[in-house]
């Protein structure tokens, strides 16, 4: 299991799936796609209900967010605005952090999960090692990014029967008539989304 | 009643994929969870002073306008919104007007309005006023004549913001969409 690769310019996780759940998935981009999903819905879960992801070195230990946000942040008007509350630290205020983690890659057994766009990479950045990007300035270190192996095993099991059928109809009859048009929509929504 | 109507094409367009595959109830759950981050958005920018309108801004108040909202804040006789400040132009004071903005699907897309909902009065009174409290749909309607659109169609078409995040919505419907499929195909 590797740790993620936190860096002002770069955020992201690889995970293997081969190595992690045993399985050749070569071939089997909806599975991967959901697992994939299943990934970064588990990181957004665990941050929306205050518990963090802490590594040292290759594993992670999950973590309670440091609590409360500061006098500062609670009185300004962006908080009260989308009615955070000052002990909740759930690192949402519009929620563009987290819904901006999405899959960067996947090539083979390899899926890379991270952060593309800018200002949501200086965010995550910030919150995972409580440094401001281009100042000085110290925040509290908040990190969520990224799963553990136990993660990995809760979502492995999820997936089980999923795993079991996809692998069988792609040694029979390859992609079913719905995965290829859920692949080719998102395919577009991809492209759309880069021009 | 008078409705600002959006429609984006991915969200039609995987609507149609998971409407035609049969997954229907994933695809009003698509429409709900967009249309509730759409709300969400524009009541969050609206209290921000930075409404999703077309110039992203909000009148400034009039100087007498302040010195009512500051009566009001110090009277304590009304529960004002955390986001409430008196000289702060972002449409809130008790939280009612935004609070009432809601959402129907009609034809395929999506309509963003604000209820005729009773409003509860003010206890704070200024002057002699007794007229009937309006609707959140009339005050609405009152405001917008006077400048304060605390959302329009085009501004919130506008939002790149907006944009990026109703396809991600989509794109993660889609792919749990797939697991779903898995799991009811073997049933």
């Amino acid at each position: 299991m590797s740790a993620p690769i936190i860096k002002k310019n770069k955020i992201e996780q690889t995970i293997d799936l081969k190595k992690e759940f045993g399985v050749d998935f070569t071939g089997a981009r909806a599975v991967k796609e959901s697992i994939a999903q299943a990934i970064i819905d588990k990181i957004v879960s665990r941050t929306k209900s205050g518990r963090g992801m802490l590594f040292k070195g290759q594993e992670g230990k999950e973590v309670k967010l440091k609590s409360p946000y500061s006098k500062m942040y609670a009185g300004s008007q962006d908080f009260k605005a989308f009615g955070k509350k000052k002990s909740k630290v759930n690192l949402t205020l519009t929620g563009d952090m987290l819904e901006s983690i999405d899959i960067k890659s996947i090539k083979g057994n390899e899926l890379v999960i991270g952060i593309v766009e800018r200002v949501e990479k200086k965010k995550a950045y910030a919150h995972s090692t409580g440094k401001e990007n281009d100042s000085k300035l110290k925040m509290p270190q908040r990190p969520f990014f990224g799963v553990n192996s136990k993660e990995l095993t809760a979502i492995k099991n999820k997936f089980s029967s999923e795993i079991k059928s996809a692998l069988r109809a792609k040694q029979e009859e390859g992609k079913s008539a719905f995965e290829a048009a859920v692949l080719g929509l998102l395919d577009r929504i991809n492209k759309d989304g880069k021009s | 009643m008078a409705k600002v109507n959006f429609k984006f094409d991915s969200r039609s367009a995987a609507n149609k994929v998971l409407k035609s595959f049969g997954k229907v109830k994933k695809s009003r759950q698509l429409n709900k969870e967009v249309a509730e981050f759409i709300i969400g958005r524009v009541a969050g920018e609206a209290r921000r002073g930075k409404p999703l309108n077309d110039s992203r801004k909000f009148p400034k108040l009039k100087d007498s306008s302040v010195a009512i909202r500051d009566a009001l804040k110090k009277s304590g006789l009304d529960k004002t919104h955390p986001a409430f400040t008196p000289p702060f132009s972002n449409v809130t004071i008790t939280g009612q007007l935004v609070d009432a903005l809601t959402f129907i699907f009609r034809f395929g897309a999506l309509e963003i309005f604000v209820k005729k909902s009773p409003r509860k009065p003010y206890k704070f009174k200024v002057g002699k006023n007794k007229e009937k409290t309006p609707s959140n749909y009339d005050l609405d309607q009152e405001l917008r004549s006077r400048g304060f659109k605390f959302f329009t169609g085009s501004g919130v078409k506008k939002s790149v913001q907006i944009r990026k995040r109703v396809n991600t919505i989509v794109k993660k419907a889609l792919r749990r969409a797939i697991g779903v499929s898995q799991k009811l195909d073997k049933l």
